[in-house]
């Protein structure tokens, strides 16, 4: 007992060191990546960071939560309003202070649209999202003289500081806060959820009855996931901004709500890493049909779509083939192996324990 | 000291309890006996804030808790296990323990009383990071209990925990619970339909009927009792 003891209270010490650790590493990987890569894939780089920040928060969300939105990409849209609005009137603010404002913005709207979530559920809590995600590109819209009307407003570059060099590429500038900003969100998301509120989050999802049985808040829960995921949504939306220099409605319809769901699902629903696999398959997938389709040489009327279409085939194959996502189905296959490993003569098999002694060694 | 005062609860037209009391003394054990559908899953529901009465009310120590949200409850160290139904699936063996202690301020306690739950069962020590779902039925209903334990419960609402287990798993369940009231002070409301096995470990004993109260006393005495037997006990 003292030997299990033990070694739990160093697993629980050492997940922040290894979290940390990871963090560490991705960043370290990606920042020599992005001065080995030309301009383009620097963009597309920034492109999945993104993504994966917005992903990151829909999974803790959706995933962990089990709350169904099909508004992110309105929640992205205030982020991306938020830092066009503070650059419009200062156009010096550090990127810093832009981003956590507009994380903060998003994050109040969160609260709101928690509290009315968290008395909703299912399709009912998917039909109002929705109805988020159609609105609010209206609200654009409508007051022109605020938010610029369908053209949208110019968002400045964020230059890079001087200690870079006069001829440092902006756009790896700009995947460096980029990465910077997912990663330090995979890490804070990440100890959230090994800590008491990831536990009351799954435990709301699993079964509400049960949850308040143990003593668990079921509202204040729902609302807090939806905060941290609202915020998460406000930071992807703002780096959106900076990246595609304009924000207007357009950029933020419901597809885009969308692709961020099917992002989480593809990835592995419920899981981090999963929502940077759906990132990545989000950015990228688009990019190679694209370039195959153009590469066979066919009617415009043709071409156009084939993107799409292909898209959505590699979609229901992902479906079909790995219904837990890219995270579940490398889990299988690192599972696989190591039962193959431990399956020679004496390997930790399960077997019938006497009902007192708990199973040796484990 | 739990009490139940006059406690009538109604779903719709159906009235599954009516004007039932009870008390339940510190460091005691009372059996709620009864066929299907005579209220005693109603009963431990009401008191957990999961169905709310039309009327009568439910004391903790004295102080009103009739309309109190489940989770609020809870926290005031009343622990419901339902039926088999007590633990959370996809979370791990570990997990569903801590949740136990999820409110409380204090880790060090919290930690100690982690190891005594395992202690008790050493059974889910070993399963420690499993999925709930991969636990057998007895090993659930260790799980629901030792998180009780965790919450530091002074109160236990166990319902029907012989659902579903092998006679020796519950015997064994049972006795460490019996053990928890006479060394500790719980509190424990048993609501059972095998009433020989609940009366002989419980104090006193409750017998209800199409949601009355029909029967009342120590536990030796009801099991004596040859009409209350015949009548609505089976045995």
């Amino acid at each position: 007992m003292v030997a299990v003891r033990s070694r739990a209270d160093r697993l629980v010490a050492s997940t922040l060191r290894r979290h940390l650790l990871i963090a560490l590493g991705a960043a370290v990987v990606l920042l020599l990546l992005s001065a080995q890569i030309g301009a383009y894939d620097d963009y597309n780089l920034t492109a999945v960071a993104i993504f994966a920040v917005a992903a990151a928060g829909l999974t803790l969300l959706t995933g962990l939560n089990g709350q169904l939105s099909l508004g992110h990409g309105a929640l992205m849209a205030i982020g991306a309003y938020t830092t066009s609005l503070l650059l419009k009137d200062h156009r010096q603010l550090p990127v810093i202070v832009v981003l956590l404002i507009s994380v903060v913005s998003a994050g109040v709207i969160g609260i709101a649209f928690g509290y009315a979530a968290a008395r909703l559920r299912g399709p009912y809590l998917a039909g109002a999202t929705l109805t988020l995600a159609v609105a609010l590109p209206q609200v654009a819209t409508r007051y022109k003289s605020i938010f610029g009307g369908e053209s949208g407003l110019t968002v400045p570059p964020s230059a890079p500081p001087d200690w870079l060099g006069a001829d440092f590429p902006p756009e790896r500038w700009l995947a460096w806060i980029a990465v910077a900003a997912a990663v330090v969100t995979m890490l804070l998301l990440a100890n959230l959820l090994r800590s008491a509120p990831g536990r009351a989050f799954k435990a709301v999802r699993d079964n509400e009855a049960a949850a308040a049985l143990a003593g668990i808040d079921v509202a204040r829960t729902q609302v807090l996931a939806f905060v941290i995921s609202a915020a998460c949504a406000g930071l992807a939306g703002a780096l959106f901004a900076y990246w595609s220099g304009i924000t207007s409605p357009a950029g933020f319809s419901l597809s885009l709500s969308l692709q961020l769901i099917t992002a989480i699902v593809i990835g592995g629903l419920g899981s981090l890493a999963g929502a940077v696999w759906g990132s990545i398959v989000l950015v990228f997938v688009p990019l190679l049909t694209s370039g195959l389709a153009s590469s066979v040489h066919l009617p415009s009327a043709v071409a156009d779509n084939l993107p799409l279409a292909i898209y959505g085939g590699i979609l229901v194959i992902a479906m079909l083939v790995a219904p837990h996502g890219i995270q579940g189905a490398l889990r299988r296959i690192l599972a696989i192996g190591r039962a193959r490993r431990e399956h020679t003569p004496g390997g930790g098999q399960k077997g019938v324990v006497d009902w007192d002694d708990p199973a040796p060694g484990t | 000291m739990l009490e139940v005062i006059d406690l009538t609860v109604a779903y719709g037209p159906v009235v599954a309890l009516h004007g039932v009391s009870l008390t339940v003394a510190d460091g005691s054990m009372t059996a709620v006996l009864g066929a299907n559908g005579a209220g005693k899953t109603t009963l431990v529901r009401t008191i957990s804030g999961l169905t709310r009465p039309h009327g009568g009310s439910i004391r903790l120590d004295g102080r009103d808790i009739t309309r109190l949200a489940p989770d609020a409850i809870a926290r005031l160290g009343v622990a419901h296990v339902p039926q088999g139904q007590g633990v959370l699936a996809e979370l791990t063996v570990d997990e569903n323990l801590r949740l136990g202690g999820l409110w409380r301020r204090d880790p060090g306690g919290q930690r100690h009383a982690l190891a005594e739950a395992y202690d008790l069962f050493p059974r889910l020590a070993s399963r420690r990071h499993l999925a709930a779902f991969s636990l057998s039925g007895g090993e659930r209903q260790m799980l629901s209990v030792g998180r009780a334990l965790v919450a530091r419960a002074r109160v236990l609402l166990l319902d029907e925990p012989s659902l579903g287990l092998a006679r020796l798993v519950l015997v064994q369940i049972m006795a460490r619970i019996r053990a928890l009231v006479t060394e500790r002070g719980l509190t424990v409301l048993l609501i059972e339909q095998n009433a020989k096995s609940a009366l002989s470990v419980a104090d006193e004993g409750i017998v209800l009927h199409l949601g009355k109260v029909v029967a009342r006393g120590r536990a030796q005495q009801l099991l004596s009792e040859e009409r209350l037997r015949h009548a609505y006990l089976g045995f």
